[in-house]
Parts: C-alpha cells; sequence; structure tokens
C-alpha cells in the first residue's frame, strides 16, 4: 500500500494520517449481546425481527 | 507463544509479579492473553526429604514403607510403589495437604492396612517431565527439611502472549526478554547465543558433510558436526522449561534444538549424521509428487514449490517445516549433524498450507526470520550439545551463505518524531529505548528523505547539532522484516515509551460542521422506507462463490476475483446483491419461515472499465475496482397473512408496487423497460430505466423459477435491486418546482383498452402518453381485466386519464381531440378502446 501511494504522488513528508481497523461486527456482540459473530451474517428472521421492526 | 516466567526472570527480572510483567509487556505492544500455572500448587507442601529405612509392605509385593525424615520431628511413614526407592537417597516428599498439578489434593491414606502420611515424588508428579519410571533421586548435598522449590522447579506461572506476525523475534524468551528490559530498564542477561563452544579435534565440518543449495527457496544454510554424543534424557531444569513452554521433553539432542527455538526463535534440525546418505546435504525443490515420511509418521507428498533438505539419495526433511523420519535422532544415535537455516517466508507458508501442516517450526520460519539468526543458534546449540550430550564438537561450520544480507540502517530525525507522535519525546529517552532494543546509533548525517544504506558516507560528528538532522541508527537482524524505516524506528520509541502517554487531542479543524452527504441522507431515507413497511435488513458478506454466480447464470460477466480468499465460496466480490439474499432466503425457509421480506444495502462490485472516471481527487490512473452501492429488496411473500386478510404471494406487481414507493421517495421519474436478467423470470421482468437520461438502475422483477428451485427457496420470488448511485446521479441538482393546479380545473376521464397479452402495460402508457402530449398531466394504470369482453389472447387496462393546461379551462374539444391522438398511437401497438 506504501509503495503504492508513494507512487502515486503521496508525499509522506507532507501528509500524515491514522491507518487503524475495527470491526463493527464486535461492537455490535457486545451492545446487543449476541454471543456469536456469525449470527449477524446468517439473516435469521428470529434474530432480525429482535431488532428494528417485527411482523 | 508461551513464556515461563522463571525462564523469563533468569534473563530479565524487573522485580514485577506475573501479572506485573504482563501488563509491562501488553503496554509495550507483546499482549498476553491468558496467564497459566504449571506445576504443583502451594510450594510450601513439598519438601526436600531423607528416606532412613525402606521395608518390604507387609501385605503387597509392589509397595515399600518408607521412614522419611522431612526435618520436621517425626519422621513420616510413607508407602511407596516406585521400584528404585531405597534408604540413603535425598528424595522429593509431598505432605498430606500438597495441591499436585492435576489440582488434587494429598490426603493421609491407608495403603493396604499401613497409613501413608506424603508421597515421595516421581519428575511426572510435579510436572516437571514426563518419567514415571521411578522416585526422583536428588543430590546428597541438598538440607533435609529444605522447600523443594528452592532446589526445583515444581511450580511457575506462564504467561501467553499474541504474537503479531511481524515479531517473530518474541517467538523466543530472550526476544521477550529484550522487551521487558526496553520497557522496564531492569537489566537483561548476556544473550545465551552470544557465548560458542570449544571445538575439539583437528577435522573439520567439511570433512564430514557437504552442502549444496537453491538459493531461491534457500536464503542461508549452516551445519555443525558433533561426535561422541550421549543419547539420554534432558536435565529436569531442560525438561521442565519445555514442559512450561507446551513442548514435551523427548530427548537431550532434540530437547536442546526445541529449547534453542524456544530461547532465540531459530528453529534448528538434528540429524542423525550416520543416516545422512552420501554424506551430503542438498536442498532443492521437490519433483511434483515426491514424496517422504515425515517425523510425524505421515507419508507426505509434495508439489514442486516445496523445498526439500535431500541427502544423496532422497528426501531426508521438509524445509523448514519437520524433519523425515529416514533421519531421525534415536537412542541409538553417536553423530549429529545440526542444521540452523534460513527459509523464504512465504514459501514455507504456502508448502505449510499446501500440506496441512504447521509446526513450531514453520510458524517462526513464514514470519521470515534474519541469516544472522542461524548461526546465533547454532552457538547456543553447540554450548548445550557439549554439556548435555558430552558431545565432541568438530571444528568449523559448513556455511552455504551465497548472499549474504546487509545490515540495515534507518534515519531518524528527532523533528520528525515530534511530528508524527505529537508529542516531545526527549533524545535520551529515545536513545535509552531504542539501545535497549538492540538498535545501534552509526552516527549522523544531513537531512534526506529515504532509507540509508550502511555504506553510504557518514558525516563524521558524533552529536547531530540539530533535532532535524538525521541520526543513523542500525537495525538488529532479528527485528530486520519489521523495522526498515525512519517511521518503524518512531513506532519502537512509542511503543516502549508508552503510547498511552501520547496526548489526546482532538484534530484542529475549525468551522467544520459533521453532516451526512446526499448519499447518505438518500440511503438511509430508502432504507427506512423499507424497514417501515415490515421488511427486514439483511447484511451479508461481500464475498460470494463462482458457484452462486454460476446459479444465476450469470457465467460470462466479468467479476472481481480475490488473489487469496479463505475458501472457494468466497472467492470473488458480489457484482450485485442478490445472491446473499437467496441465501438467507434459504436459511430461514430450512428453519421454519419460508415467508421472508428482506433487502440489503450495501456495496457490489466490478472490475473498473477503461471508461469508467476516476474519482477527482485520485492521484493518477484507474480504480482497481468499481464499488457501487445498491438496494436490492427480496420476497417470497408480498404480505403476511391474517386474521383478517389472504396471505398475498410474491410477484412482479407486488415488487413494482414497492419499487415504485422507494424511486418515488428518491424522486425519480422512471419506466419500466422490456428486458430482463438471466436470473429472473422471462414474462416477469423489467430493467428499471431513468425517464429523461434512459440511464439503467437496476432490474426488477420475478426470479427465475429454476434460479428459486437451487437455492431451494419456495417460489414465487419476487424483488428488485437498484444502483443508488445512478439514481443520485439522475436526481443530482433536481429540486421540485411549483405546478399550478388551483387557478383552473383538470378534466378526469377513464378509458378501457384492450391490446393483445403480448404488448406490456409500460407500452400501453407510452402511447397514451405520447396522444395525450403536453395537456395529459396524469395517467394511472388502475385494472387489469381478461375474460369474454376482451377477447382471446387480449387484455384489457383500465387507465384513468387526467387533462389539464395551466392557463385556461379545457375545452370538450380539446379534450376529444387528445382521445383521437391517443386511439390512433394505441392502434400503432395493435390496441383499441373498449367501448
Amino acid at each position: 500500500v506504501l509503495d503504492y501511494v508513494a507512487g502515486n504522488g503521496y508525499d509522506n513528508e507532507r501528509v500524515q494520517g491514522f491507518a487503524w481497523g475495527m470491526g463493527i461486527e464486535r461492537i455490535a456482540m457486545l451492545v446487543h449481546e449476541v454471543p456469536d459473530l456469525r449470527m449477524l451474517y446468517q439473516n435469521d428472521l428470529r434474530l432480525l425481527e429482535q431488532f428494528g421492526a417485527g411482523p | 507463544m508461551r513464556v515461563p516466567v522463571d525462564w523469563l526472570r533468569s534473563y530479565c527480572d524487573p522485580g514485577l509479579p506475573t501479572q506485573g510483567l504482563a501488563d509491562a509487556l501488553t503496554m509495550a505492544g507483546l499482549k498476553m492473553e491468558r496467564i497459566h500455572h504449571t506445576g504443583v500448587g502451594d510450594v510450601s507442601a513439598f519438601l526436600v526429604g531423607r528416606v532412613l529405612e525402606s521395608e518390604q509392605h507387609p501385605n503387597a509385593d509392589r509397595l515399600t514403607v518408607c521412614r522419611v525424615d522431612v526435618g520436621r520431628g517425626e519422621p513420616q511413614t510413607i508407602v511407596c510403589g516406585a521400584p528404585n526407592v531405597a534408604a540413603g537417597q535425598t528424595v522429593a516428599v509431598a505432605l498430606p495437604g500438597a495441591v499436585m498439578p492435576d489440582g488434587a489434593t494429598l490426603g493421609e491414606a491407608k495403603l493396604r492396612g499401613v497409613k501413608s502420611s506424603g508421597m515421595i515424588l516421581a519428575e511426572d508428579e510435579v510436572g516437571i517431565g514426563e518419567d514415571h519410571q521411578g522416585i526422583m533421586v536428588l543430590a546428597e548435598d541438598l538440607p533435609v527439611g529444605a522447600p523443594l522449590a528452592e532446589h526445583l522447579p515444581i511450580a511457575d506461572d506462564v504467561i501467553e502472549i499474541e504474537i503479531t506476525p511481524n515479531r517473530p523475534d518474541a517467538m523466543g524468551v530472550y526476544g521477550v526478554a529484550r522487551d521487558l528490559h526496553a520497557a522496564t530498564a531492569a537489566p537483561l542477561a548476556e544473550d545465551p547465543t552470544a557465548a560458542d563452544a570449544t571445538p575439539a579435534g583437528s577435522d573439520t565440518a567439511e570433512d564430514h558433510i557437504s552442502i549444496d543449495i537453491d538459493p531461491e527457496i534457500c536464503l542461508r544454510f549452516t551445519a555443525r558436526v558433533f561426535e561422541d554424543v550421549k543419547i539420554g534424557p534432558s536435565p529436569l531444569w531442560l525438561k521442565q522449561r519445555l514442559m512450561a513452554a507446551g513442548q514435551r521433553p523427548i530427548m537431550n539432542v532434540v530437547d536442546i534444538t526445541n529449547y534453542v527455538m524456544l530461547t532465540c526463535s531459530q528453529p534448528l534440525h538434528a540429524f542423525d549424521l550416520d543416516r545422512v546418505r552420501g554424506d551430503r546435504i542438498d536442498v532443492r525443490r521437490a519433483r511434483d509428487g515426491e514424496m517422504m515420511r515425515s517425523l510425524d509418521a505421515v507419508e507426505r507428498t509434495f508439489s514442486s514449490e516445496a523445498a526439500l533438505v535431500c541427502d544423496a539419495e532422497g528426501p531426508s526433511g521438509i524445509a523448514g517445516i519437520m524433519g523425515g523420519q529416514i533421519s531421525e535422532v534415536s537412542e541409538g544415535t553417536t553423530r549429529v549433524l545440526m542444521e540452523a537455516a534460513t527459509w523464504v517466508g512465504p514459501n514455507i507458508m504456502r508448502t505449510s498450507k499446501a500440506l496441512g501442516l504447521r509446526s513450531e517450526a514453520s510458524a517462526r520460519f513464514e514470519k521470515q526470520l534474519h541469516p544472522e539468526l542461524a548461526m546465533a543458534g547454532q552457538r547456543l546449540a553447540a554450548r548445550l550439545m557439549v554439556e548435555l550430550c558430552g558431545a565432541r564438537m568438530v571444528p568449523g561450520t559448513v556455511d552455504a551463505y551465497p548472499r549474504p544480507a546487509e545490515p540495515r540502517v534507518a534515519p531518524l530525525r528527532y523533528t520528525r518524531m515530534e511530528k508524527l507522535l505529537g508529542e516531545r519525546i526527549e533524545t535520551e529517552t529515545a536513545r535509552g529505548i531504542l539501545g535497549r532494543l538492540g538498535f545501534k546509533r552509526e552516527g549522523v548525517r544531513p537531512l534526506e528523505s529515504g532509507a540509508l544504506r550502511s555504506g553510504d558516507p557518514l558525516e563524521d560528528v558524533a552529536e547531530p547539532a540539530q533535532r532535524d538532522e538525521a541520526e543513523r541508527w542500525r537495525v538488529p537482524p532479528w527485528r530486520d522484516s519489521d523495522v526498515q524505516r525512519e517511521a518503524d524506528l518512531i513506532e519502537e520509541v512509542a511503543r516502549i515509551h508508552g503510547l498511552d502517554k501520547l496526548p489526546t487531542t482532538l484534530p484542529s479543524r475549525r468551522n467544520a460542521v459533521g453532516r451526512l452527504t446526499r448519499s447518505q441522507r438518500l440511503r438511509r431515507r430508502l432504507e427506512d422506507l423499507l424497514r417501515d413497511r415490515g421488511l427486514n435488513e439483511c447484511v451479508s458478506y461481500s464475498f460470494t462463490s463462482p458457484a452462486a454466480l454460476e446459479r444465476l447464470r450469470l457465467g460470462d460477466v466479468p467479476v472481481l476475483r480475490l488473489d487469496n480468499p479463505l475458501s472457494e465460496d468466497h472467492s470473488v466480490m458480489r457484482p450485485l446483491l442478490l445472491p446473499g439474499l437467496l441465501d438467507a432466503a434459504r436459511h430461514n425457509a430450512a428453519h421454519g419461515r419460508p415467508g421472508v421480506r428482506l433487502f440489503e444495502s450495501a456495496h457490489a462490485y466490478r472490475p473498473s472499465e477503461p471508461l469508467d472516471a476516476a474519482p477527482t481527487d485520485a492521484p493518477q490512473g484507474r480504480l482497481p475496482a468499481l464499488e457501487r452501492h445498491h438496494l436490492a429488496v427480496l420476497f417470497t411473500e408480498a404480505a403476511p397473512g391474517g386474521w383478517r386478510s389472504e396471505r398475498r404471494t410474491a410477484d412482479f406487481f407486488a415488487a413494482r408496487a414497492l419499487l415504485e414507493a422507494v424511486l418515488a421517495v428518491a424522486g425519480v421519474e422512471w419506466i419500466a423497460e422490456e428486458g430482463g436478467r438471466s436470473f429472473l423470470h422471462p414474462g416477469r421482468a423489467a430493467s428499471i430505466v431513468a425517464r429523461e437520461s434512459e440511464r439503467q438502475l437496476g432490474w426488477l422483477g420475478e426470479i427465475h423459477p429454476l434460479v428459486a428451485r437451487e437455492w431451494d427457496v419456495p417460489g414465487p420470488v419476487a424483488g428488485f435491486e437498484l444502483d443508488v448511485e445512478a439514481v443520485l446521479e439522475v436526481t443530482a441538482g433536481h429540486e421540485e418546482v411549483y405546478r399550478d393546479v388551483t387557478s383552473f380545473p383538470a378534466v378526469l376521464q377513464d378509458i378501457a383498452v384492450v391490446v393483445p397479452e403480448s404488448v406490456p402495460a409500460a407500452d400501453v402508457e407510452e402511447a397514451v402518453q405520447a396522444g395525450g402530449g403536453e395537456l395529459l398531466a396524469g395517467l394511472e394504470v388502475f385494472d387489469l381485466y381478461r375474460g369474454e369482453q376482451a377477447g382471446e389472447g387480449n387484455k384489457s387496462l383500465a387507465l384513468r386519464l387526467e387533462f389539464r393546461a395551466a392557463d385556461r379551462t379545457l375545452t370538450d374539444e380539446e379534450v376529444a381531440q387528445r382521445r383521437a391522438a391517443i386511439e390512433r398511437e394505441l392502434d400503432g401497438i395493435g390496441g383499441r378502446l373498449r367501448a
């Protein structure tokens, strides 16, 4: 990545920034007390209906 | 990496309890995962004892009744089952109440009628080794009654740390100790790999072995030869360290290779030199299909990617991963060839993955070790071979090292450090940190960006005159793959100084107000609309499988393929959201919920094409891929049934009605054009097209029954998918404008149009609009009729027309003219007005 941006006009003497990442799923797990991260991707109605609009 | 605390403290002891050590390491970047306790519980119940008398148990052949002096008044009576117990021995004793490594508490017990108050210990009973042949017989001069823990490592804490791929050096206890030293400034013991053994004899290693390597797969291969090796068990201290670090002790030579690896990260491999055929080692790529039995007794088959260590007749080990049985060290070994090599990390990782075989060695080599470490490992191993196996080290090292690595030098400016970290760290503090981590200051040179090489001209100045001059720092070999640039040096200073000590500030911005972009606002509006209509929002993976695209008949659509997918099922980027929604429908159908109404709002991906414009701010060049925000809906029922209403099945019209609501909110004038997609039901599908720009916005319709069946979703299934960014583009700059509808009244008329079944309603609407011209201000299809009055093969559509002019009241004549024009237009598509 650094080589790519350096080769495309990024001057690291002039520009600096933060590189970081976070997993939004992990935050969602904590907030909503979902025990398994994979459940967030199964799209099971029994889970979805607990959040937002149900039937 | 399991770091035994006693072992760690032998190199660096800041006087902290185990938790304190773990905290210091975590803050320095070596994250503690958990703390284990190994060995016995409270050490106070374990003492040194002396067997005063031992006699045969009256009621049991294999038991001995001993009287043992533990320095506490009356000798203890202990019944012992070990064959080797005898009077006069100094032994390790556990008293009643002692907590054993497995958590059990030792009680007083009657064994065949004799009361036993304690236990004489074998090494496996205190977690030192695995030997249960007999009790441990200790040195005679140990004082009776002394705490056993003072003389044997019977209890230890182990800090398990998570090693990131950039820190192979921390996969050795000394490497961890070095970080602890850097973080706490507690003294660091001399590097255990610094001193070498003394060779003996007049032969040289070259007399015993010749080595040939392929430099593409092997950066360095060093070999030493040991003779008169006495194979046997390792001493207790070595066994205990291995056990605590999670390795089984096997025999001294093998234990030495593991111990060296656990000390300094460099894996070694010991060959029985008498079983290296032809006294030569050839490092080469495997031939496709070549086979060898590895140390774990599995017959392995290799591809040409794998690097093999071969002797004159064939493979003898898998480079960097595991040795072969053919040259395994065994009880009868007397001559050992010790290998310390440096492999190419990515090659080891690929081979290890292909073979499904990961080892402690491969876990280190795949992180790329530096060739300098090979000799460090050899030195420590040689000392242990001489000391523990009584071996004679043959003088010399066979060292195949075709391209010696140059020392790496990185520049460091203190002004740059202050700028990057946002805090001024004193020069002396920073130098102290780098020095403790093993970096060496080589001098100063005037400011110049970019990496420096060791041989570059150097200004002969000991101190930089100003903080913005660059110092030159030599990177130690064990950090070579991680620290290469100025910013990396600064990171080293920051992590040891403490990232938590850096000041927390907000970015300085003036007059900046945060708000959602137009795109974000539209997306939220549309998502809320669908949710409020009772649809459930899904989140699925951005990856999908080629098989799913095949099921959608999208086999020839260009897709983005991942270079390094987690699995075949996640090997391409989704070109549309539909497969994820179908997966969700299948999951729910399989769990008793066949009726679903789902939507997803997320990115879809495709390879960029030459005409795709890069964003205006992009420095240059094309984008590697195009990401588009899509909104997709899929449902298997239009409305759930209730006590008052019938369940409505999904169909084209229900999908269309929902799409109408969505696009009305978005403010798009659109038409449903004929032309479906490969995965849609041919007669019940349409393309969504913006009315004026004729921009394609997406698809609409019923999913092809075959596609639904292949997904195990009970049909009918309908939905649509919109390119939200295209919607934004066609509505950009569009503002609602007032039309005068109050000054003059409108004329409303209903008409019935009979057309052949093959003519879509959209064509009828278009014809009516064309005939009605500007005066036709509104048009709505409100009924569909098939039957006798429409005639066989025809359908009848009922339309409501609204005629209006802004500047006058329309006359009947004007309206009649328009109706005549509409009739003519309808005639052109085979339609007529029904009487």
